[in-house]
């Protein structure tokens, strides 16, 4: 089979498996569901490892595959094709969507064993499976926003699975509209750019074409400011809202209401790194506009303190994952916004593998002990030693301590954020404060969980197992992978070649860094002293000690409080946007709809309208004479007309 | 003795008129199947035969006309035209008299007609309507016109129990006959004033400079009023709701959807052909014409509880968007031409649909009438809301597409007051047209009955909705055609 | 273009047709003057007599808007159309021979709808009186 066709394969079977499962699921019932689901994954993998394999038996410069499927749009100057593109980048990103896909369908066949909706379950899962590879296949951006869009529908679907548990259908809600303002930005950028685009003579919103035209729209303005910032602004305020940064991050900690391997497939390993990826396929534009680099450096920066700060104090299980998850997007952001955008899909990757693999394992462990709460666990290790020895690989991955793969990941990031030329040493020294904490908060976390004595009442300890087959070797495959993972990218200073970078080279602008092998290694081992103190304090603390985190309603010093509230941004976020809208969308529709719009659209125009209707129904009384004169007058008017205004008729 | 004179048939001539000779061999058949058979089964039987033979040629023998370049040919002496056109409405006509015998059987005995009686004063009708879209002088027109009137006036009142039916027919013929009255004392005039009948002369006289003749005027004038009365426009309307209905559903069938089309037929072809010259000397009387149908058939429709005579009111309105086209370019033209194709297909799957319904000899008459349809027939519903749908121009089907076209049409040459009073009095369109899909629906008090429909009739249907279904989705094929047939007009 | 605020009267009073018009008005005005006159000069002196309606010096019996049977009708429109027939076919004797065989032909395609009609009509019964 040739490249193309197996890159609509890889599209193909995800929505053939929703399809199946989503029309015929009540005929074939709930088990096969799930096998159904596992195998579209399964040949969807395959057909992407095939598909890659021959884009890699391509020239480095040519390598694209490019599959037509139909013309989508096509209103004379604005053309869109439903094509597929894939290259390196968009091969990186198939192949961790495929793969860590198919592992956690497979888990989900184990976790979701007991559920009564997994037909529904399996068919969104599929369906935004579909939806993923659409957005990173897709050849130009409104087939991207096609499936920006579909993922968006899935997660809002997912989150809300258990939509009988109202404060769950609120949280899908929340995450909906958040994303909303986010997609309100990127479709802003999209018309931008198409404006921009249009007016030098090029309406394509392709990819290449873009890129290609890129230099005609440089010099373009709207209102003194350049339409390339501007373009790029938008874009990346569409990137926070799906990735969950500063301002929109709201939303996904409380997306975690959803099912566990809802939260490692959607909200940790691949929809909401799609940002980052959006950023680094547009690199051309954020490249012509150094200035949203660096914002989009700096809100990646602080993003990622700030999210690991209220990771230090969350007592959820869950949301400290989540809190965790925001702060590495935030150092995925750091990366492309310094222009590191190897260094950012490295970790992309690597974070799909070891974030994947901790949301799984604390799947496993919610499955077995039935609580979220990590102040009512503790001790677990003994009981679900498959599980603790996976989560102590992803935990150590996380904390950036070597060699397993998130090491080599944040490292090249803190690096490039150092000595790279975009780069600065504050936004260094927060990268680096925050991979301390992330080492403690992970270690707070493990400990807390695994370690010790149980919190837990005997009956309940007694419960608790080990997770089935379908949930552990998933977990087993992901550990290798968080283990190896960071093979593919080893730093320069080893003399090693970076597997990654080499392979990404084509995509993406070249990278300079000036500083040597020295300054490095020398980050290195500040970076790895960090994480060990960060590691050690926390076990120190959590392990030794035995602290245990306060209740909810506890006293607590004011940082730990506040922290533990979030900052109340959402308090602050109510206060500032839900009330004010609502009071306006109550003005709207109690004063403007009700009593302007309703009154004139539902009262007036009908009553003349009906009046008239009365009118010509009176005319027609049936008549013979009274229609014959009708007719009659019409000639004549028509006669008097053309008389006494007529324009003579010029004959030959 | 003396020389002599050839006939003006050209070879090919008579496979441009394939279609008409086809329909009046099958009318022909017919009364000869009439005379052949006693027993009523036999006559029924191939009454049935000959009608969907007649109907399949009259479409084969359409497609079998070469079109050439594209341009239009002038056949037998001049007096009619061959082009792409005519082919598209020989299209339109023979799916329509398939649709007929089809769907309108059921309705045809209900109503206490023959079979082969009705078809074969409907097959004459049908001529006349495939002879309207190839006239090439006012005196074919006026004969195409004629003939597809004249057995239309018997039929209305060929339900000989019903008493609405001879009032029906009564007053269809003397205001038709005032009508063709009018038509005739406008090509009088109008041939006095050039001493022409034909379309390509007058409209080189038109256009070009010279001596001026209000005769010619006050010709095109009365032309336009008697084709404005066929095509049921305002103020020459009167006669349709009460015709539309006191005529059994069958006739009022014919007469929404080939009567009109071929009013059409031969009003586009007057006054966006070779006669386009002229309509700027019209466009005035035209612009009042769209405006007051629009707004009197909608208005009419509004209140309206009787079904038939809500359809006929909705059809005054659909003649006012149609000609809405003419005022436009020739983009416009053929967006009149794609509504007129959209309007027929919808009209005749909905009455289609509302023959079927009713209890033995009766048939539902108010839009109460339909109440609980969809619960009880379910499938004949959605099939009839698809139709109905497509009437009030909501997307996805052809009715929007249609009518999109045509106010962007008519935006595009500045005629923007009138699409925007097109826009307000399709929203009255959606309310009434609704009213008949909330009847059906949402309430579930009435138990209509639904006679047996035949599985032909289902695929009939189904494929009428699917076209309109279509017309709305890939409304690109059709444009493309419609365009080029346009273009085939001049 | 030049537009003319009436382009009928123009034409009026330019064309030919303008003696026309004269004589119409004279003629209207004449007999319209007269019958204005003798409203004012002529007697009037009405008797049953000279009321009663005046048919070929015989009384009327009955209403002349009386109905006929449908039978007269049929049998007139069968009149008309091979009266028409006739008008049709006169010209084509006259010119049978450079007509040819086409032209023969031709009035046979015609004529045999024509007696098809007419078969139609007799085995119908539209013929029987009675």
């Amino acid at each position: 089979m040739t490249g193309e066709t197996l890159l609509a394969l890889v599209v193909g079977f995800p929505l053939l498996g929703a399809v199946f499962n989503g029309f015929f699921g009540r005929f074939h019932g709930r088990r096969l569901a799930g096998y159904l689901a596992c195998g579209a994954m399964a040949m969807a993998f395959l057909s992407a490892l095939g598909a890659v394999k021959d884009l890699a038996g391509l020239d480095p410069q040519v390598r694209t595959i490019h599959k037509h499927l139909y013309t989508w749009i096509d209103a004379s100057t604005f053309k869109v094709d439903m094509a597929l593109t894939l290259d390196p980048l968009s091969a990186v990103m198939i192949l961790v969507v495929t793969g860590v896909g198919f592992l956690i369908h497979v888990y989900s066949i184990g976790y979701m064993a007991h559920d009564d909706g997994r037909v529904r379950y399996f068919t969104y899962l599929n369906l935004f499976v579909f939806f993923m590879l659409m957005l990173v296949l897709g050849s130009s951006l409104p087939v991207m926003f096609l499936g920006w869009e579909g993922v968006g529908l899935c997660s809002y679907l997912l989150i809300g699975f258990w939509f009988d548990d109202i404060a769950k259908a609120v949280a899908g809600k929340k995450a909906f509209l958040v994303n909303r303002i986010g997609d309100m930005f990127f479709v802003l950028g999209m018309f931008l750019l198409f404006w921009t685009y249009h007016a030098v003579g090029s309406g394509s919103l392709a990819f290449a074409d873009m890129q290609a035209n890129a230099e005609l729209i440089q010099a373009a303005k709207i209102g003194g400011v350049a339409v390339t910032s501007l373009a790029a602004f938008c874009l990346f305020l569409g990137a926070t809202g799906k990735s969950a940064q500063i301002p929109l991050f709201v939303w996904l900690p409380d997306a975690m209401a959803g099912p566990t391997p809802v939260s490692a497939l959607i909200h940790a390993a691949t929809m909401v790194t799609a940002g980052v990826y959006m950023v680094a396929r547009m690199n051309f534009l954020f490249e012509m506009s150094p200035g949203v680099m660096s914002l989009v450096a700096w809100v990646g920066a602080l993003t990622a303190l700030f999210a690991a700060t209220i990771g230090m104090a969350a007592t959820d299980i869950k949301k400290v994952l989540a809190y965790s998850t925001i702060s590495q997007l935030g150092y995925m952001f750091v990366a492309v916004g310094v222009g590191s955008y190897v260094a950012g899909i490295f970790h992309l990757v690597t974070h799909a593998f070891f974030k994947g693999l901790l949301f799984l394992g604390a799947g496993s462990v919610i499955h077995g002990v039935t609580t979220q709460d990590i102040r009512q666990m503790g001790g677990v290790r003994h009981k679900m030693p498959w599980t603790f020895w996976t989560f102590l690989v992803g935990t150590w991955a996380i904390a950036g301590l070597p060699p397993f793969a998130g090491f080599f990941s944040k490292d090249e990031i803190l690096f490039h954020a150092y000595a790279g030329p975009h780069g600065s040493v504050p936004l260094w020294f927060i990268g680096y404060l925050t991979g301390a904490m992330t080492a403690f908060y992970m270690f707070r976390l493990f400990a807390l969980v695994f370690l010790g004595k149980t919190r837990m009442s005997k009956k309940e300890y007694g419960k608790v197992h080990e997770s089935p087959a379908t949930m552990t070797v998933p977990l087993a495959i992901l550990a290798g992978l968080s283990a190896i993972g960071g093979l593919m990218g080893l730093p320069h200073a080893f003399h090693m070649p970076h597997l990654l970078g080499d392979w990404l080279a084509p995509v993406f602008p070249e990278f300079h860094v000036a500083a040597g092998a020295g300054t490095e290694l020398g980050l290195m081992a500040a970076s790895v002293a960090a994480a060990i103190a960060g590691s050690l304090l926390a076990l120190y603390f959590y392990f030794k000690k035995g602290y245990v985190p306060v209740p909810d309603n506890g006293k607590a010093s004011l940082p730990a409080s506040v922290a533990r509230d979030k900052f109340y941004i959402d308090e602050v976020y109510d206060g500032l946007v839900v009330m004010p809208m609502k009071a306006i969308a109550r003005f709207l529709s109690a004063t403007v709809d009700a009593a302007g719009v309703d009154r004139v659209a539902s009262g007036w125009l009908p009553g003349l309208a009906g009046w008239i209707s009365k009118g010509v129904t009176a005319l027609q009384n049936g008549n013979t004479q009274r229609y014959a004169m009708a007719l009659f007058a019409g000639a004549v008017a028509l006669i008097v007309y053309v008389s006494l205004f007529g324009v003579r008729v010029p004959l030959a | 003795m003396g020389t002599p004179i050839p006939l003006p048939i050209m070879p090919g001539d008579l496979t441009a008129i394939g279609p008409l000779l086809a329909v009046v061999i099958a009318a022909a058949g017919f009364l000869a199947v009439d005379m052949a058979f006693t027993r009523e089964e036999l006559k029924n039987r191939w009454t049935f035969i000959i009608g969907i033979i007649g109907a399949a040629l009259a479409a084969v023998t359409a497609l079998m006309l070469d079109i050439g370049t594209g341009e239009s040919r002038l056949i037998l002496g001049e007096a009619l035209y061959a082009d792409l056109y005519t082919v598209f409405f020989d299209l339109l006509f023979a799916l329509l008299m398939g649709a007929s015998l089809v769907l309108s059987w059921t309705a045809v005995e209900r109503a206490r007609m023959k079979p082969v009686e009705f078809y074969s004063l409907a097959a004459f009708s049908f001529a006349g309507m495939f002879l309207t879209s190839r006239a090439a002088d006012l005196l074919s027109l006026f004969l195409a016109i004629e003939l597809l009137s004249m057995p239309l006036y018997v039929l209305a009142g060929f339900a000989t129990t019903s008493k609405t039916g001879r009032e029906a027919a009564l007053k269809y013929f003397v205001l038709g006959s005032v009508a063709s009255a009018i038509l005739l004392f406008g090509i009088a005039l109008m041939y006095g004033g050039t001493g022409s009948i034909d379309y390509v002369e007058l409209g080189a006289q038109v256009s070009s400079g010279g001596r001026d003749s209000p005769l010619v005027l006050a010709g095109l004038a009365l032309i336009l009023a008697g084709l404005a009365f066929k095509v049921g426009a305002v103020p020459f309307h009167m006669w349709t709701p009460d015709v539309y209905e006191g005529s059994p559903t069958a006739v009022t069938a014919l007469m929404a959807t080939g009567v009109k089309a071929a009013g059409l037929a031969a009003a586009i072809r007057f006054l966006a052909g070779p006669m386009a010259a002229a309509l700027s000397y019209v466009s005035v009387m035209l612009w009042w014409i769209v405006a007051l149908s629009m707004v009197v058939g909608n208005a009419g429709a509004m209140l309206q509880s009787n079904v038939k005579r809500l359809l006929a009111y909705s059809s005054i309105a659909h003649a006012g968007y149609i000609l809405m086209g003419l005022l436009g370019d020739s983009l416009g033209t053929a967006a009149a031409v794609y509504y007129t194709a959209v309007y027929v297909l919808s009209v005749a799957g909905a009455f289609g649909v509302v023959q079927y319904f009713g209890d033995g000899d009766r048939e539902l008459e108010t839009v109460d009438d339909f109440n609980g349809a969809a619960k009880r027939h379910p499938w004949i519903s959605l099939l009839f809301t698809i139709f109905l749908l497509s009437l009030a121009g909501i997307p996805p089907t052809g009715g929007f597409v249609a009518k999109f076209f045509v106010f962007g049409s008519a935006i595009q040459t500045g005629h923007i007051g009138l699409a925007l009073l097109g826009v307000l009095t399709s929203v009255i369109g959606i309310y009434y047209y609704l009213r008949l899909v909330i009847a059906m629906w949402m309430k579930d008090e009435g138990r209509p009955v639904l006679a047996e429909l035949s599985p032909t009739s289902w695929v009939v249907l189904g494929l009428l909705a699917a076209s309109v279904l279509a017309l709305g989705c890939m409304p690109g094929w059709l444009w493309l055609i419609v365009q080029s047939a346009v273009v085939s007009l001049v | 273009m030049v537009r003319y605020p009436s382009a009928v009267l123009s034409f009026l009073v330019m064309s030919e047709f303008f003696p026309i018009g004269i004589l119409f008005f004279f003629a209207c005005a004449v007999a319209g003057g007269i019958l204005f006159v003798d409203s004012f000069f002529g007697e009037r002196r009405p008797n049953a007599v000279k009321g009663s309606t005046y048919e070929c010096g015989i009384e009327t019996k009955v209403d002349a808007r009386r109905r006929f049977h449908v039978r007269y009708f049929v049998v007139a429109l069968l009149f008309i159309l091979f009266d028409v027939e006739v008008a049709l076919l006169y010209p084509w004797a006259v010119l049978f021979r450079r007509l040819g065989v086409e032209g023969f032909i031709m009035v046979g395609i015609f004529m045999a709808l024509i007696v098809d009609g007419l078969v139609y009509a007799w085995k119908k019964g539209a013929l029987e009186w009675e």
